[in-house]
């Protein structure tokens, strides 16, 4: 697993993100905020809340 | 009847309930209210080709366990949907010791399992694990390692318990119990960034904005130096005003929070799916079906955006 500041550079490193499958990770960066609230609810998993 | 109403009704059957109506009322809304993961010790069973039905007391245990977590983790946080507010603060812990000695109580009476002192120890070892997390999460890290360290104590053990448990009271040998416990380790770390991304992104702003608590996506836009991390830390005081919300979960996403989340959940995935390969397990469909379901979200994420998943992100 990457370091947060390791992740971030690679992340926007036009050299990184166009050579590796970082592409899709950038493209949830740029997504809207209503785009990502969208999908919110699908990833409601609250770990001590009941099933 | 189902497994999970007759564990709760063997629980309620307990001499320690029958002249505790406290703990018998709390069972009784249990029959409900089913807690995450009270199916995981089936889960066990199934993959490693036992009766379901050995799982019992492993689900009635982890059904304890879980609603003690419960009532400490709401003491803990304030929550103003916690048990304490209707039965007081002392009560509410006493009423979580009870549970959790219950809980190992059933475990070390399953005569019929061979493995029961080691099932009791296991949940001893959870509740204990899961306490020193819960202690170090109220100290709201401000670290990487820090935040690390919190999850892996106070979300890790649960889950890693219930699969453990699970394969002992199957008769599973001593590796493929531990290989369990491990994949159920991996799972609660995936649980816990689900549980971060759904708080960091509710509306209006959750305790954790509120208290100014740390979850990673949070943590993230305040370690890593973007643009808008001046911006982000200025808002956070000011979150319960609707529109400055709205602009730091904006800034969470662009600066790439939201991202990293995501890719920590998949090399979790990754990590879960290759120790599951290892696995000699009669049958890995039922934690398939876990990981499949812990990866659903990302991949609805990526087709919403137009992105190709690839598990090779890391």
């Amino acid at each position: 697993m990457l370091s947060m500041q390791t992740f971030y550079s690679s992340l926007f490193s036009p050299k990184v993100n166009q050579a590796s499958s970082f592409r899709a990770l950038l493209q949830v960066a740029r997504a809207s905020l209503k785009e990502i609230l969208a999908v919110r609810s699908t990833l409601a998993w609250d770990t001590w809340g009941e099933s | 009847m189902g497994l999970y109403e007759e564990s709760i009704q063997s629980l309620l059957r307990h001499s320690t309930v029958k002249n505790w109506n406290a703990i018998g009322n709390a069972l009784e809304r249990a029959l409900t209210r089913q807690p995450v993961a009270w199916h995981f010790p089936i889960k066990a069973c199934e993959a490693v080709g036992a009766p379901v039905e050995n799982a019992l007391p492993a689900v009635a245990a982890i059904t304890c366990a879980h609603m003690a977590l419960i009532l400490i983790d709401d003491l803990l946080d304030e929550d103003p949907r916690g048990a304490y507010l209707h039965l007081g603060v002392g009560r509410a812990a006493n009423l979580a010791l009870g549970l959790n000695t219950l809980g190992i109580s059933i475990l070390l009476e399953a005569k019929d399992c061979k493995e029961r002192v080691r099932a009791a120890a296991a949940l001893n070892e959870m509740m204990q694990r899961t306490a020193y997390g819960q202690d170090l999460d109220v100290q709201n890290a401000q670290t990487e390692e820090a935040y690390w360290a919190a999850t892996r104590s106070k979300s890790s053990p649960y889950f890693a318990a219930a699969l453990y448990i699970g394969a002992l009271f199957g008769d599973a040998n001593s590796d493929t119990a531990s290989q369990l416990k491990r994949f159920g380790e991996i799972f609660g770390e995936i649980m816990q960034i689900h549980d971060d991304l759904n708080d960091t992104l509710a509306s209006p702003a959750n305790v954790d904005w509120l208290k100014g608590r740390s979850p990673l996506p949070i943590l993230f836009a305040q370690i890593v130096p973007h643009p808008e991390r001046e911006r982000f830390i200025q808002l956070r005081t000011q979150v319960e005003d609707p529109k400055a919300l709205k602009e730091a979960q904006s800034i969470l996403v662009g600066c790439g929070a939201i991202s990293y989340c995501i890719n920590e959940l998949i090399s979790r995935h990754k990590q879960a799916s290759s120790l599951l390969e290892d696995m000699r397990l009669s049958d890995p469909q039922p934690l398939m079906q876990l990981l499949e379901e812990a990866i659903a979200p990302i991949r609805h994420l990526f087709t919403e955006v137009g992105a190709d998943f690839k598990e090779e992100n890391n």
